[in-house]
């Protein structure tokens, strides 16, 4: 009905259309003009503001990612950290240049490298401590990254840490030593595991008593337990070679369990609150 | 608009409860606990903001329990602890950019929040200095600003007001009303004077329960009838405070106006008035000390 | 400023930026939606739900195509509102709201205005004869200026069926339009 009042030239347009339609993805990206129906202004200028209410309600929620976690808390280390980690690995440089000459013995180097290893470890893991000081602990765990994920954060940092320095001894003992870089491996690790669940333990339990040096200083202890191994010689002897397998296997695990101990009694909230009311 | 709800919420440490069944609806509003030390204030909020776990009994936001919301809910949380940690090396300023960045503020966004929360508590001028050098006060500052930086929907500061001097005061009290609304604030305190006139509704506490709950009117209202004013002369005031417990007494020239809070009348030609929140909680909480005071004093 | 920056500033908490996208793409939304569901009216709601929608999901949106994602939004409206308009016209039929709200939108408009509102109607019209989801392939094809590719990602269909849906929509209604007899 309505087409009749239409003039002839619509025949035209709706031919022009058809062309316009075959000529694939439309290049202009919107509708032509003439083909829209006019816009209620009004109900526009509604709609508009009732978008601009929720635009101004809205609170950005922002997801960062694992990478932008870790990078914020190494962005946030003091001075004196980066200081011990270069000190850190500049010693193990130093001590693996050393060893090389050919004057000093296999297992010297071994046991060497271990006790090295050892106490690297303990001073990186010590920073952790640093997150339990001073009550900032029960405010941590109520921040988006809580105390949880920071220690997780800076226990990964602290591992990569160790990782360099192992990779670093293991390149020299490894290859000069007849038994390979597994055994190696063994020997380095066995005292590392031990004296690191005797400093988690100790840190845990006797936390708040703790300074950070003298939790530094406790870590040098416990790292002392590394030097047991040097005592006896004949246990680097391949048949103590099961004793040493069994001793990785339950460090790690024991570890394993300590640090999800560890985990527990954050979330579990009384290990952080000094004062239960 | 979030809605915190607890649901018979009930904490106990080893021989002591410090909670019990609390059940509680916090919608938009600034919530003022009034409690003595050790009512269970600081427990109570503590769960509240997720660091202790309830050993019975749910918190839930909007009808999930905030355990499973977990990073979600700290996203919209701002906290101030009642022992309120620092790192000493920082700077006010490093230390509220490094919690910033804990919050998840995007890092642009942190400059200017960092920048306002330090003009808002006054503390634009010590930005720079170690926090080790800062006294009571500016820590206590510096903590309500930590907690305002990620403009969080559910603010909870326990004793906020504490080693602030009148003046500070009066300035946290400006500040928590500046605040915009739909969101909701929780405070606890044992000042009578922080929330009576910041706090749309008021929460008693007493030995891990809550006692009385409500605007400031519906509170004063429960005890109406039990406060008392006296125009004593000076001897005759000696002589009453001798016998009965006085909560308040203000010299008016030769004479001395003494208040009470108690049941029945202290003395003749007492005369009830209109209570205040500051008697409710005399009521409530200064009772037994005021009793045992009173008795010492005789004694000697 | 482009949409990427907009999008990066949204994120890092300006939300006013909000409504300079709103402004921007309300008009594209609006006709897509209007042609989709042939009905004038409600499409003004459509087109807000879709940027409410977008604004409630834009915390974790990755930038891409902001105005291809706002059309993605708004065609998922679009199926729910005519599955709920399908349900509704079975139990009762509901008068031709569009043809009476053209007629008298029509009686106000000056001469020119009118040849294109005729024309509006006439697609529109010619356009609701489709299925629904070669009229969405159509209108994001010939319309918004979407490659095949482009569009069977948004609709979540294969490459060859949106190909088809194209080829047959544009079939069917170059048939209507071309038509002599065909009647509003």
């Amino acid at each position: 009905m309505l087409l009749n009042t239409l003039s002839s030239g619509k025949k035209q347009k709706k031919k022009r259309f058809l062309f316009y339609l075959g000529n694939g993805p439309n290049p202009f990206g919107t509708l032509p003009s003439e083909w829209r129906f006019p816009l209620d202004p009004d109900k526009k200028k509604q709609s508009l503001a009732a978008i601009g209410a929720e635009a101004g309600r809205k609170r950005i929620r922002r997801y960062p990612s694992l990478c932008e976690h870790i990078w914020n808390q190494m962005r946030f280390q003091s001075a004196a950290h980066w200081l011990l980690q270069g000190i850190l690995l500049f010693g193990a440089m130093f001590l693996a240049l050393f060893l090389r000459q050919e004057s000093i013995g296999d297992l010297s180097r071994l046991s060497s490298c271990s006790v090295f290893f050892t106490f690297a470890g303990n001073l990186c893991f010590s920073q952790t401590v640093r997150l339990f000081s001073r009550h900032m602990a029960e405010l941590e765990q109520t921040l988006y990254l809580n105390l949880k994920q920071m220690v997780c954060i800076r226990m990964l940092e602290a591992g990569l840490c160790d990782l360099v320095i192992l990779a670093l001894f293991l390149g020299i003992t490894g290859g000069v030593n007849p038994l390979g870089i597994g055994v190696s491996l063994l020997y380095m690790l066995v005292p590392f595991l031990w004296s690191d669940i005797l400093y988690l333990h100790m840190l845990t339990s006797l936390r708040g008593m703790l300074s950070s040096l003298r939790s530094l200083l406790l870590g040098l202890l416990c790292g002392a337990a590394a030097l047991f191994p040097i005592l006896w010689d004949s246990v680097y002897q391949p048949e103590y070679l099961i004793v040493w397998q069994l001793l990785a296997i339950a460090g790690i695990l024991l570890l394993a369990a300590e640090i999800a101990g560890l985990l527990g009694k954050i979330e579990q909230g009384d290990y952080l609150t000094a004062a239960p009311y | 608009m979030p809605e915190l709800t607890t649901d018979r919420v009930t904490k106990h440490f080893k021989n002591k409860i410090a909670v019990e069944q609390v059940s509680l609806c916090l919608r938009e509003g600034v919530y003022g606990f009034l409690g003595a030390n050790g009512a269970g204030k600081t427990t109570l909020l503590r769960m509240l903001c997720g660091v202790l776990k309830p050993s019975a009994g749910e918190i839930r936001c909007n009808g999930v329990p905030i355990a499973k919301l977990d990073g979600d809910y700290r996203y919209m949380l701002g906290y101030l602890p009642q022992d309120f940690g620092y790192y000493p090396d920082f700077t006010a300023r490093r230390y509220l950019e490094y919690l910033a960045s804990c919050k998840a503020i995007p890092k642009e966004l942190a400059k200017d929040r960092v920048q306002e929360m330090l003009r808002l508590t006054g503390l634009e001028a010590d930005q720079k200095s170690r926090l080790k050098t800062f006294s009571g006060g500016m820590l206590r500052r510096l903590g309500i600003a930590q907690a305002l930086l990620n403009d969080p929907e559910i603010l909870i500061l326990d004793e906020p007001t504490s080693g602030l001097d009148p003046k500070e005061r009066i300035r946290f009290r400006n500040i928590i009303s500046s605040l915009s609304k739909s969101r909701i604030i929780v405070l606890s305190t044992h000042i009578v004077s922080d929330v009576e006139f910041i706090a749309d509704e008021i929460l008693l506490m007493k030995q891990g329960r809550i006692i009385r709950q409500g605007t400031v009117p519906e509170v004063t209202e429960s005890i109406n009838g039990k406060v008392w004013e006296y125009l004593a002369s000076q001897e005759e005031a000696l002589r009453i405070n001798e016998t009965q417990a006085v909560s308040n007494l203000k010299n008016e020239g030769e004479k001395v106006r003494l208040r009470f809070v108690s049941d029945n009348p202290p003395c003749e030609g007492a005369l009830p008035v209109r209570p205040g929140l500051e008697d409710v909680y005399l009521y409530h909480f200064e009772e037994v000390s005021e009793h045992v005071e009173h008795l010492e004093r005789r004694t000697l | 400023m482009e949409d990427r920056e907009l999008i990066r500033r949204i994120q890092n908490g300006q939300t006013e930026y909000l409504n300079t996208i709103a402004q921007r793409y309300y008009d594209d939304i609006y006709y897509f939606c209007c042609y989709q569901t042939g009905n004038r009216e409600d499409s003004y709601d459509l087109a807000q739900d879709t940027f409410l929608r977008f604004i409630r999901y834009i915390d974790r949106y990755q930038y891409r195509n902001l105005k291809g994602y706002l059309l993605t939004i708004a065609m998922n409206l679009c199926r729910e509102y005519l599955r709920q308009s399908a349900a509704l016209s079975e139990r009762e039929i509901a008068p031709d709201q569009t043809k009476s709200a053209a007629k008298t939108a029509m009686a106000s408009l000056k001469a020119d205005r009118v040849d294109a509102l005729e024309n509006a109607i006439m697609l529109s019209e010619a356009l609701m004869q489709l299925p629904e989801i070669q009229r969405e392939a159509v209108l994001l094809h010939h319309f918004y200026g979407y490659k095949n590719r482009e569009i069977a990602r948004m609709t979540g269909a294969s490459y060859s069926a949106v190909k088809s849906r194209i080829r047959q929509g544009l079939e069917k209604l170059s048939r209507l339009l071309t038509r002599s007899d065909f009647k509003v």
